[in-house]
This record gives C-alpha cells, sequence and structure tokens, in this order.
C-alpha cells in the first residue's frame, strides 16, 4: 500500500488521461516508476564505472578537516 | 509568532539547483562568516544567538569539549519572548547523547579500511540522522501549531544536511532527497508566522564527502534590508520583530 499526496494523484489522474495511451492511473504510475528505477539504476551502473565511491586522498582530507572542526578526536 | 527554522549546512548552491522554492522565501541571499577562523557549528550558533562573536569564547574549552558549551536564556535573544521554544540547537538546548553516537560512527568510519565494514556505518550513521531529524520535526511542526498566544517564538534545529552531507555529499539522490525534505517542512511552516530559514555555513564536495563552506544562507518571508548578513546581525533583526 503505497500512499500518494491528493494533489500529486490529481495531477497524475490527469496527465494520464490526457495522453490516452493508459488504461488507468495505476498504469501511468507504474509507468513512471519504471522510468524513474531505469534511470536511477543506469546512472549508479554508470557511475561505479567512473571512479571508486570513497577514495583515499578524499578521505584522509575530509578526516582532517572534521578533526579540525571538532568532528573527530 | 516568531519561527526560526535553523538548518546546519544548507547549501546556497544546492538549494538554486534542486530549486526548493519554499527555502527561498520572499528574500534569501548567503551570509558572510569571514570573521571567523574555521565555519565551526558550535561557533557560528552560540554568535547567532548572543549576537557576538563567540569564536575565543567556546574554543577556549577544546574542540571536544566545545560541544559541551550552553549559553544561559539571558545571554540570548530568547530571553526576550514569552515560552520560546528552542529545539536542538548546539550551545542551547542540544541533545548530546544523539550527536555523540553520529560522532562514534563516524570515528569508526574512518578507523575501519573494511569496505563493507564502511558501509554497514554509513547506512547506520544515515539511518540515525533521519531518525533524529524526524523526531526534532515532529516536536517543531507541534510547538508551531500550539495556539498562537502560547509561544512567541519556536526554533528547530536541523542537523540532518550536516550529518549526512559529510559521508554522502557526492551522493546526489541522497542529499536531493534531504533538500526537498527540508523544503517541504518550509513549505508547511511559511504562512504560521515570521519566519527565518537560517544556516550557519554550506558545504562543498570532497569527493564523495561533503565539508564545511565558508558562508551561510538566510531567507525570510518578510521584508527586510538584510543583503549579506553577518551571523550575529539577526539578534539585532530578531528582537525588533518582537515590537
Amino acid at each position: 500500500m503505497v500512499t500518494i499526496k491528493k494533489e500529486i494523484l490529481k495531477k497524475l489522474e490527469k496527465r494520464a488521461k490526457e495522453s490516452g495511451s493508459f488504461k488507468n492511473v495505476d498504469e501511468y504510475i507504474n509507468y513512471i516508476l519504471k522510468q524513474v528505477v531505469d534511470k536511477l539504476e543506469k546512472e549508479k551502473k554508470e557511475k561505479k564505472k567512473q571512479k571508486p565511491a570513497y577514495s583515499k586522498k578524499d578521505e584522509e582530507k575530509v578526516k582532517q578537516r572534521l578533526r579540525s572542526l571538532g568532528y573527530l578526536d | 509568532m516568531i519561527i526560526i527554522f535553523a538548518i546546519d549546512a544548507l547549501e546556497y548552491e544546492k538549494v538554486e539547483k534542486f530549486n526548493c522554492e519554499n527555502l527561498k522565501q520572499m528574500h534569501y541571499g548567503r551570509t558572510d562568516i569571514s570573521e571567523f577562523s574555521q565555519p565551526r557549528t558550535m561557533v557560528l550558533w552560540s554568535s547567532f544567538m548572543t549576537g557576538m562573536n563567540k569564536e575565543k569564547e567556546v574554543l577556549k574549552d577544546g574542540d571536544k569539549e566545545m560541544w559541551d558549551k550552553k549559553w544561559d536564556i539571558k545571554e540570548t535573544f530568547f530571553s526576550e519572548f514569552k515560552n520560546p521554544v528552542v529545539l536542538d540547537l548546539p550551545g542551547y538546548s542540544y541533545d548530546k547523547k544523539v550527536h555523540d553516537k553520529s560522532r562514534e560512527l563516524l570515528k569508526k568510519f574512518f578507523e575501519t579500511e573494511d569496505k563493507k565494514e564502511k558501509d554497514k556505518i554509513r547506512k547506520q550513521y544515515n539511518k540515525d540522522a533521519f531518525e533524529h531529524h524526524r523526531k526534532i520535526k515532529e516536536q517543531f511542526l507541534k510547538a508551531i501549531e500550539e495556539k498562537k498566544e502560547k509561544h512567541e517564538l519556536v526554533l528547530g534545529y536541523f542537523s540532518v544536511a550536516d550529518v549526512i552531507g559529510h559521508l554522502n555529499f557526492g551522493n546526489t539522490t541522497i542529499m536531493k532527497m534531504i533538500y526537498k525534505e527540508l523544503d517541504e517542512i518550509a513549505e508547511q511552516i511559511s504562512k504560521k508566522g515570521k519566519l527565518i530559514i537560517l544556516s550557519d555555513h554550506g558545504m562543498k564536495a570532497l569527493g564523495m564527502f561533503g565539508d564545511h563552506s565558508e558562508y551561510g544562507s538566510w531567507s525570510t518571508n518578510f521584508d527586510t534590508k538584510l543583503k549579506k548578513p553577518k551571523i550575529t546581525d539577526f539578534y539585532k533583526l530578531i528582537t525588533e520583530l518582537k515590537n
């Protein structure tokens, strides 16, 4: 069970109707969510290819800075 | 009622990038914190509530001990208001236990070399930060909704953008979600009184991590002559709002 804000649901219903390509708003919401998830997964894969998530060099820099800001001993 | 939405590390550039319309009220801009040697959270909020640069006084106790600092209400502008509610503000009503736990996890994250362990710690660290955020949000909204004559001033301090940002600032999905959440809170409270949204400093990326930037940001839902104010300028502005 997912709760959607009333104002967003109204907009989705309107858009689903206007497009004429969907049986109902449920189908339209599923379509949108699939697009979003596919995009996010694609972005995640591309990011992984680009560079390691946490580099040792950045980690050392941030550690020093967090110490001087009083976050780390 | 005067409402202060105090957001640690709210980054002006991200507010623009993520198009957070409610975090940009009638007037908004950056603050000037160049008088401070470093953008330290405890120093900046202490200076904000007392209207004076408190860097020397806060730092004299030491980097670790400064988090224990508590200003007396008489030294702050809160004393000018009837029944003020001040939630989780560093140097005043800070929930040290929660923030100590967060720093303990931060320490563990940097101590371990094991990637899986790092991921596990980061997840717990993020989870704790969101849980604490939800708790403060609930108390903040409840105080604002109470009878108008009950509290003349309500301040809620939100640390989620800072805490999560330190380990995740390079993760746009997480940061966007946080900014949208903060923007929704601003939308909910913007018509409930005179609103000031203020951050102590912003945040800049350091790879996947986040570092404090050298300016803060402000916004008000009422007319003001502020341009690039110092964080200490808000003392006068807020006390004058009462009159």
